[in-house]
């Protein structure tokens, strides 16, 4: 069976998202995938789905659905949205079945920057090097979604029946403390900028997209003249080009850059500073490499506990979508992992 | 201050190894580069999920739910003491390219601030011997180094947007060869028929790091021809 929905309305920045391209850095192509792995995670892992199926990355500009045909189970995770359907206040995190005629409105609500639309099916669009990630600087994958798509969910399935809450998304509140990893250029600032970096507190700026964000605070000079050689970028590299705002480089990021990298966010804490909004106060601790790989280890634990808490809330339909799908791979674990 | 002694490891988080060749570009430094790429690409590293070389560096990527840092830096030391004895074995691509005016919308230009004739800008940027440095911006860009001393230029004071694929472009050092429609701030002097991007392919990247590249200049009509081909 499948499924078509039509786009009434959509802000910008809302895309087809799924876990991924990981592995061509070394040939200028950025792994992008969605903001907050988290939340698409556990969405998908409540239909039972491949932990990497593609979802509707929805940001706080917000889209409108209208189902044209079909029925599909639908789940919804990430950030804390305002979501209606059929005009019926929604939980936030739940899991709903989606039919011809219905209208689904999310709008940005309480607190958080992106949620995802997963499906029991398929989203089609375009592929590339096993991902249907939509690159939106370089047009990989295509755009991101306009007013008037009509997007096809193929292999459809739905054996939900009355709406789930997948329970209050108030623990997923992002944490205001992101830790990093010193470097590698922290030689480029002096020691009273560095202790002014861990010692202040950034304002997240308007300038805020999955390619990255730049934070207003205390501004940091950098020592020596901007002459280093072009270096490989990580996702979480917090940059200090020459107007001194550090700015964090997200999941669309440019593969190699010349400014000086202060600091790097560890992947734990990724998530929580994907779902932070614009205006919203943060501020840094370093850690060592050893710590932010325990904290790593641990975030995935949780996680681990947060599906099995979340599959205990929807009990019942969720094993119920588990054998109709018959799909596995839901705890592949170090394989879905992307830096 | 003593100069540092390189190579030199330094932590990326809790998913890389950054090792450092050098702090400033040159043949030597990339070789090492090259060279230390090329073994990681021969060995099998628990835990190792990729390796992006640059021109004075090497980013080591890991999943940090199946190894650490000091675990990746334990693997490569022996390979850091090892790294001559892997050869190289790049490709030399000869790049066809037309410098027609129509199809180079900054040639003259390019020309006019040089203080040199069109004629003579083709021929220097033909005389050139290139090597792919490093990848960067998007998906198939590959920076070429080896631009003659006597065509380096600035780039652009402001982007131009929608730049063809296969455009052949300038900016300071570095020539590029564009693989998707972008903007640019580089000097368009140049349209080639050769795709460094072949998004059909399973290894749709046509250039690797170290490989060697000249422009061979054709008039409009041998393009033409080239291009149908």
């Amino acid at each position: 069976m499948i499924a078509k929905i039509k786009v009434e309305h959509v802000g910008p920045l809302v895309s087809v998202q799924d876990a991924g391209r990981q592995g061509h850095l070394r040939f200028g192509v950025s792994s992008s995938g969605v903001m907050d792995r988290n939340s698409f995670a556990l969405a998908n892992a409540t239909l039972g789905n491949a932990e990497s199926n593609p979802a509707i990355e929805v940001s706080l500009g917000g889209v409108s659905l209208t189902c044209l045909e079909g029925s599909v189970s639908t789940a919804l995770a990430g950030g804390n949205f305002s979501v209606t359907l059929n005009k019926k206040i929604m939980p936030a995190w739940s899991l709903f079945s989606l039919n011809a005629g219905d209208s689904l409105i999310i709008r940005p609500g309480a607190w958080g920057s992106w949620c995802y639309l997963c499906f029991a099916g398929h989203l089609q669009s375009k592929a590339w090097l096993n991902s249907q990630s939509v690159h939106l600087k370089s047009g990989v994958c295509g755009t991101a979604i306009q007013q008037h798509d009509v997007l096809t969910v193929s292999n459809c399935t739905n054996g939900v029946g009355d709406t789930v809450s997948l329970g209050d998304p108030t623990e997923f509140k992002p944490q205001s403390r992101i830790r990093v990893v010193k470097g590698p250029q922290d030689r480029f600032f002096n020691e009273q900028t560095l202790a002014d970096f861990f010692t202040s507190t950034y304002k997240i700026s308007t300038d805020y997209d999955r390619m990255g964000m730049r934070l207003n605070g205390c501004n940091l000079p950098v020592k020596a003249a901007l002459d280093m050689p072009s270096e490989p970028i990580s996702r979480g590299s917090l940059q200090v080009p020459g107007h001194g705002d550090p700015i964090c480089l997200m999941a669309d990021h440019h593969t190699a850059g010349g400014y000086p990298k202060i600091a790097t966010v560890i992947s734990a804490d990724l998530d929580d500073l994907a779902q932070h909004r614009s205006g919203d106060d943060i501020s840094f601790v370093a850690v060592s490499p050893a710590d932010a790989v325990q904290a790593a280890r641990e975030r995935w634990q949780s996680q681990k506990q947060w599906r099995a808490q979340i599959m205990l809330n929807a009990v019942g339909v969720t094993e119920r979508l588990w054998n109709n799908n018959l799909i596995s791979g839901a705890d592949s674990g170090a394989d879905g992992f992307d830096g | 201050m003593t100069p540092p002694v390189f190579p030199i490891t330094r932590p990326i988080a809790d998913t890389g190894v950054l090792v450092e060749f050098g702090d400033t570009i040159n043949e030597f430094v990339h070789e090492r580069v090259l060279n230390f790429d090329a073994a990681i690409q021969q060995t099998t590293i628990d835990g190792v999920t990729e390796c992006v070389p640059t021109a004075t560096c090497v980013l080591v990527g890991y999943n940090p739910l199946q190894t650490s840092y000091d675990e990746v830096c334990e693997r490569l030391k022996p390979i850091l003491l090892s790294e001559h004895a892997v050869t190289l074995d790049p490709t030399h691509w000869k790049i066809p390219t037309c410098y027609a005016q129509n199809l180079a919308p900054d040639l003259v230009s390019a020309a006019e601030q040089l203080g040199i004739s069109t004629t003579e800008l083709i021929e220097q940027h033909c005389s050139g011997q290139y090597k792919v440095y490093m990848y960067g911006f998007a998906p198939g860009y590959a920076y070429l180094g080896g631009i003659p001393d006597k065509i380096q230029l600035p780039r652009k004071p402001a982007p131009v947007m929608n730049v063809p694929a296969q455009t052949v472009m300038i900016a300071g050092p570095q020539c590029l060869i564009t693989s998707l429609t972008m903007p640019t701030g580089w000097w368009r002097i140049g349209m080639t028929s050769f795709k460094p991007l072949d998004m059909q392919l399973d290894q749709p990247f046509i250039l690797n790091v170290g490989d060697t590249l000249e422009f061979v200049a054709l008039s409009e009509t041998e393009f033409n021809d080239v291009c149908k081909t």
